[in-house]
């Protein structure tokens, strides 16, 4: 082989390597960068037949990303998850408050000090004050029925707000796909720069925990993004924007052309939003109501079954608007102590009705339990439901560190061993740079030799 | 039964199921391998308790309650494994489908290993 031959096959080994060089230190000061992806130089060896002046040597491949579709769809998986139980979490957090149990406050507590007036008012039936404190006591659980409700009420309206700003922010996210996707279209060598790769994934780890979602990579390396695997988002270099609809009944997400794609979201922190308002939040308001609706016509009828102080029917204690919900309205009527009925018709100024007033404490009347235990199951389930939240949340915390771990190890930078590559890329630089200085050197004598 | 003995148990029983579960955040054979001695421990502590509890019952709400932590944090660990071997098999799967393409029914094939039968007489 002649000596220009080895010269030439010496140099392109030698930029091969530079280009190896470039591409391990791009790894190394990328290794923090948020889902960047290592890359390699995919190197081909050049045919070495000295005879026909082949001098051999090796030639760049181009650049190989280690980024694994499985493992990054595993990690946007786990974000959904992730998502949901923490949002789930989040709402009922918000509303645990209002479901006191330990029986001295809210709900529980103005039961017991209305029954426990009913109950003093049975050894006096015809004082006034003992009347008096009985319509004081119902008044006191009217309204704390009343705060619950608009505890949960306005639960629901923060709801619905958190449902509208996160699809905005799926929105923005899916815009930036769009535009990367646009700018991919422009520049096609975009799609093997390791920064660009990284952005678009960033967005897309960033989405995941929105909502769920399916890509696909088309053959213009242009990302495809499916709502639920079903409604598209973004198409190449075009946004379907979703918008969701709270007016109604429950909080809908519809798609451009106004369809209603709610029943695609089920994870993510919309799939927690969308189901804490439109089947959390409904199911305790429903409880809610029949509990006030059942409290107030029990206890009306037993007080219209009875005769007050002037042997006049008993008047209504309790009111509600049935359409709102009655757990909203529940007021105390303007009622006066003479007019609650403490006796029977057979026995004016006794304490007959009373004392069936105060059979309403402990008796069955609402799903076979008392007001106390149908209150205390609602609470209970509450409590459970925020504690599968909260417990599920941890646990999808560590299956989503799990998830990344195993894409670190697939396709991620790991440090030491881009700093093997980089020493066995430097001794491969090194020797080849001393083979040239040694061929140059060689170079220089025969010309002079020549001379 | 004393309080401190179960208590002990209990805590020795909670810490190697949280190192376990340390460990399981990487989906590694190695991390696998790595949870087994403090899963002894965990096991090992829980037998003396059982021990300890048939000796002497202990009552009331606070074993119950940490024993229901524990309970929590061995479901929680259940799943990391679970989660782990899902992931391994994905993975695996992804590998074999690369590598074999797939079955008729759309499964990933499985990498035929060569066999050969040598007979000596």
């Amino acid at each position: 082989m002649s000596l220009f031959g080895t010269l030439v096959s010496s140099a392109g080994s030698l930029r091969v390597f530079e280009k190896a060089l470039e591409t391990t230190q791009n790894n190394v000061s990328n290794a923090s960068t948020p889902n960047f992806a290592k890359q390699r130089l995919l190197v081909d060896s050049l045919a070495f037949e000295p005879d026909l002046g082949l001098p051999g040597g090796i030639l760049s491949g181009g650049l190989d990303s280690y980024r694994d579709r499985y493992s990054e769809q595993a990690v946007w998986r786990r974000q959904e998850e992730y998502g949901l139980s923490r949002q789930l979490a989040s709402e009922l957090g918000r509303i645990e408050a209002y479901f006191d149990v330990t029986g001295g406050a809210g709900i529980p507590g103005a039961l017991n000090h209305f029954f426990q007036s009913v109950s003093s008012w049975s050894v006096v039936p015809n004082d006034a004050a003992a009347r008096a404190a009985v319509i004081e006591q119902a008044g006191y659980l009217a309204a704390r029925v009343r705060d619950t409700a608009q505890g949960l009420a306005g639960a629901r309206t923060a709801a619905e707000q958190q449902i509208h700003n996160t699809v905005d922010s799926i929105n923005h996210l899916a815009g930036i796909v769009r535009d990367l996707n646009a700018s991919l279209r422009q520049d096609y060598r975009m799609a093997g720069d390791p920064g660009f790769d990284a952005r678009l994934h960033t967005v897309l780890e960033q989405l995941a925990e929105l909502v769920n979602f399916t890509t696909l990579r088309q053959p213009d390396g242009t990302v495809t993004i499916l709502l639920g695997g079903q409604t598209p988002l973004v198409v190449g270099d075009r946004q379907y924007k979703i918008a969701a609809q709270t007016g109604g009944g429950a909080a809908v997400i519809v798609d451009p052309q106004g369809v209603d794609v709610t029943a695609q979201v089920v994870r993510g922190r919309l799939g927690g939003l969308l189901q804490h308002r439109n089947t959390t939040l409904p199911s305790y308001l429903n409880d809610l109501n029949r509990l006030a609706e059942t409290l107030a016509d029990r206890v009306n009828a037993v007080l219209a079954s009875g005769v007050d102080l002037n042997s006049q029917p008993g008047a209504a204690l309790f009111s509600y608007d049935g359409a709102a919900g009655a757990a909203f309205g529940l007021r105390v009527t303007s009622i006066t102590p003479d007019q609650l009925a403490a006796a029977l018709p057979g026995a004016p100024g006794g304490n007959a009705n009373v004392l069936n007033l105060m059979e309403l404490a402990n008796s069955a009347e609402i799903d076979g339990a008392t007001f106390m235990q149908f209150y205390g199951a609602l609470a209970r389930n509450m409590g459970r439901a925020l504690e599968t939240a909260r417990e599920g949340t941890r646990t999808n915390e560590l299956l989503l560190l799990q998830a990344r771990a195993l894409r670190d190890e697939i396709s991620g930078v790991s440090l030491d061993e881009e700093a093997i590559h980089l020493i066995q890329f430097q001794r491969a630089y090194q020797a080849s740079a001393r083979l040239v200085t040694v061929l140059d050197e060689l170079t220089e004598i025969a010309i002079n030799l020549i001379r | 039964m004393g309080s401190g003995e179960w208590r002990l148990a209990i805590q020795e029983a909670l810490a190697g199921v949280a190192e376990a579960q340390a460990h399981l955040r990487t989906p590694t054979a190695e991390a696998l391998e790595s949870t087994w001695p403090n899963l002894e421990r965990a096991t090992g502590a829980l037998h003396r308790l059982a021990e300890c509890l048939r000796a002497a019952p202990a009552g009331g709400p606070e074993p119950h309650c940490a024993l229901e932590s524990l309970r929590q944090e061995v479901t929680r660990l259940r799943s990391l494994l679970e989660g782990a071997a899902a992931l391994r098999l994905g993975w695996a799967q992804r590998l074999y489908a690369t590598a074999c393409g797939y079955t008729p029914q759309g499964q990933p094939a499985m990498p035929q290993v060569a066999r050969r039968l040598s007979l000596q007489g």
